[in-house]
């Protein structure tokens, strides 16, 4: 881009500003904003004719980002101003503009957030937010996973694997930038979204089909959409169990899961060029009743904006820390038994477990396992084919983390005990398998 | 020539505002110390520009046994710095550098937060603040 490129883009910029802060005089306040939200831009946007199609319907088309709209929601956090200076000499000064940036207090509603290199304190309570509404024993398994977290950062929530963030938690979002491109025509509406994986998309057939009988799970299962005057309700299924709704830090922190059971109905609705989505989510094998989800808005975005074709790699997941300040990897079992969350709360993982290990390579493998638990710190057998193999490990909550030894071999294995499931993964060499297990007494 | 700073036909100074998204790194905290940096010098070798954070890496000889390592800090989201007004062209490849980094909580050597990149050859320097400093 050269100086006069960037010198319009800049001008472009300041009339925007500027009639938005001349719309948030004038417009009242929308009836769905949060406390601490910031409506200025998006009254101004939410205030434009909104497009139609021939057969007038509201025409979602266009490309969206989230701008300036914050819902309160912590699984979102308020955008900031990002500053750009360049000095004559070529030096480049990048101010981060967003939450989070300087540090956040762990426990604290209130985090830092830098705009134009002037620190806020942002409320990140969400008045509105509820928890998935988990049966007792599911909401045992999610707490303990929680209560590890550090923020709500934790190794086992998908998105540090750069998944896809599924439905409901990535429909308006799609990746972590926010940025979606929606394409709409009389048949089917396509969002595309920017990153996580990488570049990827979603359909919602709006030609009257039902869902498939055979269908397969997904990320983001299969979507039938119909209009109720100016909403088009959009009906989710086939959607399976590798994302979470959210990574919870709202009341008692939990890690969002949920099963491959999960309906989610959809509203989608545009008023000027401000999307504003909500859902509803049942879930009959983890929850009592259905969840309905703190709405979310969107705005379109600066007509010179794109999408970022961008893939996704995952640098974050083995540098995660516990709230305590401890790795969630490579911990020697002594500092985990002594440190703060050690004796708090830890599951029991002693006794005998039939366990089964979904090879890619061998198949179905089966194996035993006889464990003793002195605290925190977990030591047993493994009984296999290959004979007797030493395990050791430490849970933490019901994140359990350890090594089967095997010659001059090391598998790891992590995963959850509940009661008397335990469900995780074991690396073995390059490869990592997916392992469960069943307390047999 | 690869150096965007370069290629401005008059030097300009300017600030660059707009409202733009950010990323939700979360994760932020729960990785980096804030308080504690590190910095290397060696050879810029290569930035990796993808999601959810770029990465900077930069080959740092061991002065007492000759080895070369690699060392990377990642930064923000591309789209957060592209849609800013940082390129990738502002990492100089093959250039000699000296590297600030937040440290990792976790105790990880070799990788941090990236915080500041200087070049050798001129001076120039690529500062990234986060937020209070």
């Amino acid at each position: 881009m050269n100086a006069r490129a960037m010198n319009r883009r800049l001008i472009v910029h300041f009339l925007a500003a500027a009639s938005a802060i001349g719309f948030l005089s004038l417009l009242p306040r929308p009836a769905r904003a949060q406390a601490g939200q910031s409506t200025a831009s998006a009254a101004a946007a939410a205030s434009r004719p909104t497009p139609r199609t021939p057969e007038g319907h509201p025409d979602f088309s266009g490309f969206y980002n989230l701008v300036d709209i914050y819902h309160g929601d912590p699984v979102e956090e308020k955008p900031g101003q990002h500053v750009v200076n360049r000095a004559e000499n070529g030096s480049v000064f990048f101010d981060y503009g967003g939450a989070n940036g300087g540090g956040g207090e762990e426990g604290s509603t209130r985090i830092r957030q830098t705009q134009n290199g002037k620190v806020n304190m942002l409320d990140r309570t969400c008045v509105s937010c509820e928890n998935p509404p988990y049966k007792p024993e599911v909401l045992e398994k999610v707490k303990a996973i929680g209560d590890a977290m550090y923020g709500d950062a934790s190794p086992l929530d998908p998105q540090y694997d750069c998944k896809p963030y599924g439905v409901p938690r990535g429909s308006l979002r799609g990746g972590g930038g926010y940025a979606m491109q929606i394409v709409q025509n009389t048949q089917v509406m396509a969002f595309l979204y920017e990153d996580r994986p990488g570049p990827y998309f979603r359909i919602v057939y709006l030609d009257g089909r039902p869902h498939p009988e055979d269908l397969d799970p997904s990320y983001y299962g299969h979507s039938i959409g119909h209009w109720e005057g100016d909403t088009l309700v959009v009906d989710v299924v086939g959607l399976n169990d590798e994302t979470w709704l959210g990574s919870g830090t709202v009341g008692p922190k939990l890690a969002m899961m949920h099963s491959d059971k999960m309906h989610v109905v959809e509203r989608w609705t545009r008023t000027g060029n401000v999307v504003t989505y909500e859902a509803t989510v049942e879930d009959p094998v983890m929850f009592t009743k259905p969840w309905v989800m703190t709405p979310r808005q969107t705005q379109l975005a600066a007509p010179d904006d794109y999408i970022r074709p961008t893939m996704c790699v995952p640098f974050d997941k083995t540098h995660l820390v516990k709230k305590d300040n401890t790795p969630y990897n490579g911990m020697a079992p002594s500092e985990e038994k002594s440190g703060p969350a050690g004796a708090a709360l830890v599951a029991s993982m002693v006794g005998s477990w039939n366990v089964t290990i979904r090879s890619t390579i061998e198949g179905v493998l089966t194996e035993q396992w006889s464990l003793t638990q002195d605290g925190a710190r977990i030591t047993g057998t493994v009984k296999n084919k290959k004979g007797d193999l030493p395990l050791e490990g430490s849970l933490s909550g019901a994140i359990f983390l350890g090594s089967i030894t095997d010659g001059d071999k090391k598998y790891v294995v992590r995963g959850t005990a509940v009661g008397g499931d335990f469900d995780g993964t074991i690396r073995m060499g390059k490869n990592e398998f997916l392992l469960s297990a069943k307390r047999s007494k | 020539m690869s150096h965007r700073a370069h290629a401005l036909p008059v030097a300009i100074c300017f600030l660059f505002l707009t409202v733009l998204p950010a990323f939700a790194h979360h994760s932020f905290t729960a990785e980096f110390n804030p308080d504690k940096e590190f910095t290397v010098t060696g050879v810029l070798t290569k930035v990796d520009w993808v999601n959810p954070h770029t990465a900077t890496w930069v080959d740092v000889k061991d002065e007492k046994t000759g080895q070369v390592e690699s060392w990377g800090c990642q930064g923000n989201p591309p789209g957060t710095y592209s849609r800013a007004g940082v390129h990738r062209e502002d990492w100089r490849i093959g250039e000699v550098v000296t590297v600030t980094c937040l440290a990792p909580k976790d105790g990880s050597k070799k990788w941090g937060f990236l915080k500041q990149i200087k070049y050798h050859s001129d001076g120039h320097v690529l500062v990234f603040r986060q937020g209070g400093e």
